[in-house]
């Protein structure tokens, strides 16, 4: 019961934000997921999602707003997950906001704990989540790694170095009652599998990372040794490959000592052998498996391509220049939150996709052992149109070399057969873009818009293929259902 | 006589827009896109009121319709105005027009533009500063009374345009002088007068586009197609109180790729002492698809219905005059309106 009226009070308050026309924006970008063909981003607005192909330059969703982000995305089993920030300062469990991409529903769901029975024992918000075929994996401050069942709406708990597992709604079960550590915090999760095949599940804690081995329910504990001078302050990040138990790389904060007064923040990678982290350079903020042995590392504004070898790790080309595809604030180039290899299917290539500050880009043509500036294409966000051709232009309204092509941007209210006609500033006819073409309403469209750009374009010509002099032109779209909008376009060239 | 000679204007209309029809001529349509665009619009109240129909005796600013005129005005005029259009467009003028014995002279500024471009966006569809597009015309007419029936003029003008042409809000602007009018006005009888006038002979637009890239970069030439103009104006009576037909019917000659023609044709009535009303069509489409696509032809038809008035302020101030105008808008988006003040000195 407390789960549904949560839901409906989740739902209900997306769809009035949603309803306010709440708008958010391709920049600052904090986290992105991804696996098939969709790619989820979190901003501090909400979170988005976008069809991960190389020939989508515009997001296609539009989906949450007043998220209360918390930081974290996961995708998998057609569902996306991300957790909420407690909706009051007197709360301690958060919400988890999913969204079924097969049916298009977005709810806010809750994990499960027993409000009652955790309430005196701090804070329990899920903070992390990462996905395993048939279940996420959530990283829950104070409550250990919960395996939880979006289908079935079901959790269970592991906790660190205990060897059973309970349900969620159970937990704290009694015997915990006086256990008193840091271990049960958990900061992050990162899936993986063993050698065997099973799944495996790395849980970042504070001072220490943990293996939890669900099938059994058996927890390992890794070394926190370093290989340099200084001791773990705390792990921020956990990078297993999903695919295979090696190598495995954290964000750690080192200091020099216990008492130490300033921190560096090293990537580093364990090795099993040693038992040891190995810190590799500072100024990681994200990492990325490519295909094969390759590794890409996301440092301000820059991407790193490695390759692992038995004896470490080759740099092979950096980005950094990339940004200057999409420089704004007087040059200001975006800093890289995260980063996202997302293979193509049947080939060694895929895409990297790049979210930062100033936006999503993504490599058009990433190829194994090569990244370039070239490849590197700003994926922009379409605004929200409002319906009955209330707001409607072409972009760019300025026509130029550079810009050739305009698309006329609409959003019908209703199905219609459209007509968009050109005019110069007499207002003499200049040609018809599209005449009578039936159009869905932006409602029925996943982009929200009536729009099909391929062929709602003009590209500065008259009726008959000329070319027209540069001045100011009008347009007029008017569709069968009586809804018309004017406005204007530039050519300049 | 009088509905004679209007059946014969008429008919030198008609032959004119046939003998433009059996070329290879075309809907207006095809002019669109053409450079200049704005100069195709009349100037003036009363000439916007009655259809735009102003060639052959212009009541002012006869420097942008017809420079033969301000040799056979009786006094000097001071004309300016102002004009909101649809869709934002505006216009206004200043004109002044003077005689000495048989010569005649004029000057006049015309200004249209749309200051309102506001919802312009990039091609990442974020919204551009507010431009606004300028474009100016200065016209210096100079005419002469060759016989009392003839007169002849020529006018020289001189263009300005400036528009949003970049993303970063940055302008860019062209100024040309050179273009060429030539006009005749003819008045075999006293209540009829026929004008002929060539207007925007050799005048070129010419943009320079820079681009971040200079392989973007790029010149724009652009030659504003010539015009033939040629009018009627015939006083007449309607119910015992004066009445005057004009009937412009204006070919382009060097349109984009085609040629093609507009008619326009208006009326004033003057009932009142002080007071007249006008009305009239604007821009008829003209040409060969009448007889040979007839559905094309209509579905690019859309004239503008014009009407105004006229009021002698005479009893504020000697001289003084106001026009009103306004016009439906060729794609209904509103409607066009102009006023003027006349001050005959």
């Amino acid at each position: 019961m407390t789960h549904a009226i949560s839901a409906v009070a989740g739902v209900l308050t997306w769809y009035a934000a949603a309803c306010a026309g709440a708008q958010l924006l391709s920049d600052n970008l904090i986290a992105c997921a991804g696996r098939g063909d969709t790619l989820w981003l979190v901003n501090s607005e909400g979170v988005n999602y976008t069809v991960a192909r190389g020939d989508s330059l515009s997001w296609e969703g539009y989906l949450s707003y007043d998220l209360q982000w918390s930081g974290a995305v996961a995708f998998g089993g057609g569902r996306t997950v991300v957790p909420r920030r407690p909706r009051a300062d007197i709360d301690n469990v958060n919400d988890l906001w999913v969204f079924d991409y097969r049916t298009g529903a977005a709810s806010i769901a809750a994990p499960g704990w027993n409000a009652r029975a955790t309430k005196a024992r701090g804070y329990y918000f899920v903070v992390g989540a990462a996905w395993t075929p048939s279940a996420f994996w959530l990283a829950c401050w104070n409550g250990g790694v919960v395996r939880w069942d979006p289908a079935a709406g079901a959790g269970r708990v592991y906790y660190p170095d205990t060897a059973t597992s309970w349900s969620i709604a159970d937990f704290p079960p009694q015997q915990l009652a006086d256990r008193n550590d840091t271990a049960r915090a958990v900061f992050g999760v990162s899936p993986s599998v063993d050698s065997a095949g099973d799944t495996i599940v790395y849980a970042a804690c504070e001072k220490r990372v943990r293996l939890l081995r669900p099938r059994p329910g058996t927890w390992d504990t890794l070394s926190n040794a370093l290989d340099t001078p200084g001791v773990v302050r705390s792990f921020l990040g956990l990078y297993a490959r999903p695919d295979a138990h090696e190598p495995l790389f954290a964000r750690i904060m080192i200091a020099a000592s216990d008492t130490a007064a300033t921190v560096d923040t090293f990537l580093c990678r364990y090795d099993p052998v040693r038992a040891r982290w190995k810190a590799l350079r500072t100024g990681v903020t994200a990492l990325t498996f490519g295909k094969g042995d390759t590794l890409y590392l996301a440092s301000g504004s820059r991407v790193l391509a490695y390759q692992a070898t038995d004896s470490g790790f080759i740099e092979k080309t950096a980005l950094s220049a990339s940004f200057n595809l999409r420089s704004v604030n007087n040059g200001n180039f975006g800093v890289i939150s995260d980063i996202l290899f997302v293979p193509h299917a049947g080939d060694a290539d895929g895409n990297l996709w790049i979210t930062s500050d100033t936006g999503l880009f993504f490599s058009r043509h990433e190829l194994r052992d090569e990244i370039t500036d070239s490849n590197l294409v700003w994926v922009f966000r379409s605004p929200r149109l409002r319906s009955g051709l209330r707001d409607s232009y072409f972009y760019p309204g300025i026509l130029s070399g550079e810009s050739p092509h305009s698309v006329c941007a609409y959003n019908l209210d209703k199905d219609a057969k459209v007509n968009i006609s050109i005019y110069d500033w007499n207002l003499d006819f200049v040609t018809t873009i599209i005449d009578k073409q039936p159009r869905l309403a932006g409602k029925k469209q996943r982009t929200g818009r009536s729009t099909v750009p391929e062929k709602d374009f003009w590209n500065g010509t008259n009726s008959r293929g000329g070319q027209v002099a540069p001045g100011v032109y009008y347009y007029k779209l008017i569709a069968s259902t009586g809804e018309r909008a004017f406005g204007k376009i530039i050519v300049a060239r | 006589m009088a509905k004679s000679l209007w059946h014969g204007s008429a008919g030198t209309g008609i032959a004119f827009c046939l003998l433009l029809a059996s070329g290879e001529t075309a809907a207006s349509s095809y002019l669109g896109g053409a450079g200049g665009a704005w100069l195709r619009a009349p100037a003036g109240a009363t000439a916007l009121a009655m259809g735009g129909a102003a060639s052959a005796s212009p009541a002012y600013g006869s420097g942008f319709w017809n420079p033969a005129l301000p040799a056979t005005f009786h006094d000097s005029r001071v004309s300016l105005g102002t004009g909101l259009r649809s869709l934002g467009r505006t216009d206004g003028f200043i004109a002044i027009e003077t005689h000495r014995k048989r010569l005649g002279m004029a000057g006049m500024l015309i200004y249209r533009g749309d200051p309102f471009l506001d919802n312009l966006r990039n091609d990442e569809e974020r919204l551009l500063a507010n431009g606004a597009f300028l474009a100016l015309a200065a016209k210096a007419s100079l005419s002469y009374v060759v016989v009392p029936q003839v007169s002849a003029g020529l006018s020289l003008g001189w263009i300005y345009q400036r528009m949003p042409a970049y993303f970063d809000g940055s302008s860019e602007s062209m100024s040309y002088i050179g273009g060429l009018d030539l006009g005749v006005r003819i008045r075999p009888a006293e209540r009829l007068s026929f004008g002929l006038v060539i207007r925007d002979l050799n005048t070129v637009l010419e943009w320079q586009f820079s681009s971040s890239d200079y392989a973007f970069n790029s010149a724009h030439a652009d030659t504003v197609p010539v015009s033939i103009t040629a009018g009627s104006r015939m006083e007449t009576s309607l119910l015992g109180k004066p009445l005057v037909w004009t009937c412009d019917l204006r070919g382009y000659l060097s349109a984009v790729d085609r040629k093609s023609a507009v008619l326009c044709a208006g009326a004033e009535w003057r009932r009142w002492e002080r007071f007249c009303v006008r009305a009239g069509l604007m821009d008829i489409d003209v040409d060969a698809d009448i007889f040979s696509a007839p559905r094309t032809w209509a579905s690019h038809l859309a004239p503008a219905v014009t009407a105004g008035f006229g009021l002698d302020l005479s009893q504020v101030r000697s001289g003084l005059s106001l026009n009103y105008a306004m016009a439906t808008c060729r794609i209904w988006a509103g409607v066009d309106q102009q006023i003027d003040v006349v001050f005959a000195l």
